[in-house]
């Protein structure tokens, strides 16, 4: 008896999970709704905000942002379940807008984050997570009316270390080829060197 | 009666959504240390002297799950559709071609290396064979009050084995191989075995495609092996504390704090002598691997006891921190009536901030230290009408073993020419093979592979190639081919 109740438990509970679409939970937003509002943003989105060039405050055209929603496997296990991404690129307002999830994609495990990022050839590229100057995570990212100040490369900056920053998906590959030539073209200089290389760099060195 | 408790109990862990974590989070903390290490060793050059990669880290490599077995593609895939696009490390998703039943997917060598990473925790039961114990080497073992069932209902109701894995007895039962046994493990498909299968098909495989797919694979391996290794960085994997684990408090405070980007850089400053086995960087048995300088230093949640309060010292006050020669904030205490001897001791988040900034530098040092050492064994290679294709080693004393030789026509297309065993070499000339010139007219690059041991009879698979044309700037195979990829998902 108790175990058909045990059972039969079992089976409403399953079968309310398929009924309940499989919409699964969602994690807490770790930003705002909106900037100085004190309500909580969802990791559903919509998302909008304006990508501006940091050293004059004009909006910055054809800048790419890309939105990535993140699964977990339900259970609360820190381990992938999919992500999906939404690409755009900014108009001449420097205006961007991402659609909320869309319901075909609100998968059954755990929606643990959603992470923008902005990139534009010859500017430091936006994480909503973290900071490119010293890696400390980002506070100031909203879910609506959202400002990105892009700055300028700075000279001597490593291309490589940006590229590792920002993430590869396929459309910011796309949008950084010219950059990931320059990271290459560091590295062949920078990267740590072969044994046969440091001996000759050593020997050219002292002969020098 | 103990079986309905463990369906509704095993039901209710599907509903759960508690944070729990494996260790240091595979999308973040493990991405992040392996990017770090990867960018501080030599992996860019030796993508470029072995495999003719231009773009070095940043080249782009497909991978075509047609060309592997079937349960192994469709494991792969399903792994790799999981991963978390906005990191980076998940692969971009190509058009499928005729007789493909699963698109090829694309990523650059860093990405791919990263995504090993992650994928050594996926499924989550694998990191049952991340433990190893910073005093005895030992791996994952229960306690004397757990058993069996008690440890398998536990590890489904923390979402760490399925409910159909209960039923059939393969939910983890609190017991796992030592991460030293696992990185050697036949059945472990990121382990050194596959790595070095793979490794060789990149070389020696017909196809460009095929010698691609096969590079991917060595990436994946050599990700998955460096997370085994980091995880040695974290006190509950090294002091067999299961709980801590599951609880994963330390290890979503770190991703939290760090994500995958913010991850610190390896600590150059600190020595880490190359080892004789991969192994002994997770364990040597004389304290310098990573588990047992974890375990010395750091303590976690479910080890902590009175017996880390130095004798003869005395506790005012109502609260504060016990420190230790490596970090200021070891231990928080506080007062309490109810606890033995007047005081709880436990972690928080000061302790875990000193944790994560003196040991992810480490462990990066290691994870760096770990890949320059397992693709050890840099070859260079030249062709002179007289001698022939002379092969020079540059760093490694390697022992016996046997060098292929292969020619690469423009199509991509691979063939050997010749195989000759090799005896034990110094850094220096390790062999010459004679070749024609006439026997080389139809192709336009040399590759070599060299598989052999190492001075302290190690496996080591190494290879380099040689353009034959001479203002060729080594065309990378992946580069020169476009492909479209599906519409954005």
């Amino acid at each position: 008896m108790r175990r058909c109740l045990g059972l039969g438990l079992a089976f409403g509970l399953l079968s309310l999970s398929a009924l309940s679409g499989c919409m699964g939970p969602v994690a807490k937003a770790p930003f705002a709704g909106r900037l100085g509002s004190g309500q909580v943003g969802s990791l559903l989105g919509p998302f909008d905000g304006q990508v501006l060039d940091q050293s004059t405050s004009s909006p910055l055209t054809s800048a790419l942002v890309v939105g990535t929603w993140a699964f977990e496997e339900p259970g609360g296990l820190a381990s992938p379940e999919s992500s999906y991404s939404v690409s755009v690129v900014t108009g001449s307002d420097g205006n961007y807008s991402l659609p909320s999830l869309p319901a075909g994609r609100q998968f059954a495990g755990l929606l643990r984050r959603f992470t923008l990022v902005v990139y534009k050839a010859g500017f430091v590229g936006y994480r909503s997570d973290l900071r490119f100057d010293d890696r400390s995570p980002r506070h100031d990212f909203v879910q609506r009316g959202n400002v990105v100040r892009l700055e300028r490369f700075p000279q001597g900056e490593s291309h490589a270390k940006h590229l590792v920053f920002l993430g590869s998906g396929a459309a910011l590959r796309g949008a950084a080829q010219s950059e990931i030539i320059a990271a290459s073209l560091e590295l062949q200089e920078t990267a740590p060197q072969l044994a046969a290389e440091q001996t000759e760099t050593a020997a050219a060195k002292e002969s020098h | 009666m103990r079986l309905s408790r463990t369906w509704i109990s095993a039901l209710f862990a599907l509903w759960a959504t508690t944070d729990v974590a494996v260790g240091y989070e595979g999308s973040t903390t493990l991405a992040g240390v392996t990017e770090q290490a990867a960018l501080s060793s030599r992996l860019h050059r030796r993508m470029v002297e072995r495999f003719g990669l231009s773009l070095g880290m940043f080249e782009p490599l497909r991978l075509d799950p047609s060309l592997l077995q079937i349960d192994r593609a469709r494991n792969l895939y399903v792994r790799l559709s999981a991963l978390d696009a906005g990191q980076g490390h998940a692969p971009e998703v190509l058009a499928r071609k005729e007789g493909q039943s699963l698109s090829p997917l694309r990523q650059h060598v860093l990405g791919w290396l990263a995504a090993g990473s992650v994928l050594e925790t996926t499924p989550a039961v694998r990191v049952r064979h991340h433990f190893v114990d910073g005093k005895t080497g030992a791996g994952l073992h229960r306690l004397s009050d757990m058993t069996a069932i008690s440890a398998s209902a536990e590890s489904v109701q923390q979402g760490i084995s399925s409910v159909r894995q209960l039923l059939s007895g393969a939910a983890m039962d609190g017991t796992g191989r030592s991460a030293t046994e696992w990185i050697t493990a036949s059945d472990n498909d990121l382990g050194l075995p596959a790595f070095w299968d793979a490794y060789e098909r990149a070389v020696t495989a017909q196809t460009t495609v095929a010698r691609e797919t096969a590079l991917t694979e060595a990436l994946l391996s050599l990700g998955g092996l460096l997370a085994v290794l980091e995880q040695a960085g974290d006190p509950a994997y090294v002091h067999n504390d299961l709980q801590s684990v599951l609880s994963g408090h330390y290890a979503h405070f770190v991703g939290q704090r760090y994500g995958r980007a913010g991850v610190p850089q390896p600590d150059a400053k600190l020595d880490v002598p190359s080892p004789q086995r991969f192994a002994d960087l997770l364990f040597d048995g004389k304290g310098q691997g990573l588990s047992e300088r974890t375990a010395s230093r750091f303590v976690s949640p479910g080890t902590i006891s009175p017996s880390l309060i130095p004798q003869g010292s005395k506790l005012f006050g109502v609260g504060g921190y016990l420190s230790s020669s490596t970090v200021k904030h070891f231990l928080a205490w506080q007062k309490s009536d109810t606890e033995p001897g007047g005081r709880v001791l436990f972690l928080d988040e000061r302790c875990y901030t000193d944790y994560a900034t003196a040991l992810l530098p480490e462990i990066g040092k290691f994870a760096q230290v770990g890949l320059d050492f397992l693709l050890r064994g840099d070859l260079r290679l030249s062709l002179a009408s007289e001698s022939g294709l002379t092969v020079k080693l540059l760093d490694e004393q390697l022992g016996s073993g046997t060098l292929t030789v292969l020619g690469e026509k423009a199509s991509g297309e691979r063939q050997v020419f010749k195989t000759q065993a090799t005896l034990p070499s110094r850094p220096g000339v390790l062999t010459q093979v004679p070749l024609s010139e006439e026997a080389l007219t139809d192709f336009v690059r040399l590759a070599v592979l060299w598989k052999g041991r190492d001075r302290n009879g190690q496996p080591v698979v190494t290879s380099s190639v040689l353009s034959l044309r001479k203002s060729e700037s080594v065309p990378s195979p992946a580069a020169s081919q476009t492909e479209t990829s599906e519409p954005s998902q």
